[in-house]
């Protein structure tokens, strides 16, 4: 049997990346709920709607990235709105909805969901014995990421939207 | 009761680590912090009586591997505890950080269940 063949297919990283952001969200953010349905609007807006049909219209500003390097290589990129991004922040710190906080807090918190949300995934998927190298998180305001991506999940939290992605620079299965 | 060093280039996690210390009702008395491996030193240099150092892995200018075997040169693990915490939890970090001198690890997301158990047998 090859190494190659040994690699997760795009459905398995999906399910195991629905599984991390699970896990992150269970002991950080006080609301989440995956989105029944999503269409993306353009680049940088996402509608979606929940299981009672209600929709949401949200821009996304705000991004963090965090790459993976080995048998497969790519990213995991958390895209939000700004709200999302207070929502993840809130949450990390364990923070009431009308405590103020400063741009670098939010955009440090998003970065670092996007760091254990990486983690996760990378331990449980894409390398349990620990070969892969992973970068550090890369903020950045919302853009059109290039390579191809392997699938989005997108979650409602108390006040905003976040869209967790994984983007492949290597096909998988 | 203990001084802590925590050495983790989010600020976030840095917060959220000293908020389970806390939750935990672990002996700490005193929180330090540095954003890298050298950062960790400088802190380590300017106070000696650091009883436990908890440090992430994967950080810019010096990663917790390196960070953990530098201050191995001059600080043995039976007198200076160093626990990695890190979503980095795969074997080969594991098997690499131990052997570089670190007493223990934990990988994120934790629970103040988890960091109070893995560190309970250095500051109780």
């Amino acid at each position: 049997m090859t190494q190659q063949s040994n690699l997760p297919s795009r459905e398995e990283l999906l399910d195991v990346l629905r599984e991390s952001v699970s896990e992150v969200f269970s002991s950080t953010v006080t609301q989440f709920k995956q989105a029944a349905e999503v269409h993306e609007e353009s680049d940088t807006s996402l509608a979606i709607a929940d299981d009672s049909g209600k929709r949401l219209t949200a821009a996304i500003d705000l991004e963090a990235a965090v790459s993976f390097e080995g048998e497969i290589t790519g990213s995991v990129v958390v895209r939000c709105s700004a709200q999302g991004a207070m929502d993840i922040a809130r949450g990390l710190l364990m923070l009431d909805a009308e405590t103020s906080l400063a741009v670098q807090e939010v955009e440090d918190a998003l970065g670092e969901c996007a760091n254990m949300v990486s983690g996760v995934l990378k331990r449980r998927a894409l390398d349990p014995k620990g070969t892969f190298k992973l970068g550090l998180p890369e903020i950045r305001h919302a853009h059109k990421v290039s390579g191809e991506r392997g699938g989005m999940l997108v979650y409602q939290l108390s006040e905003g939207v976040v869209s967790m992605e994984l983007w492949l620079d290597t096909p998988t299965k | 009761m203990a001084k802590v060093l925590i050495v983790d280039d989010s600020a976030t996690m840095r917060k959220i680590i000293m908020r389970v210390l806390r939750q935990a009702e672990l002996k700490v008395d005193d929180v330090l912090e540095a954003g890298n491996g050298v950062e960790g030193l400088a802190a380590l240099g300017n106070a000696p009586d650091i009883g436990l150092i908890l440090s992430d892995v994967n950080m810019p200018q010096m990663n917790g591997l390196e960070f953990v075997k530098k201050v191995r040169e001059a600080h043995p693990k039976e007198k200076l505890p160093m626990v990695m915490i890190t979503t980095e939890g795969g074997e080969a970090m594991v098997q690499q950080a131990m052997s570089n001198g670190a007493n223990g690890y934990v990988t994120k997301p934790f629970t103040p269940e988890s960091i109070r158990t893995a560190l309970a047998g250095f500051i109780g």
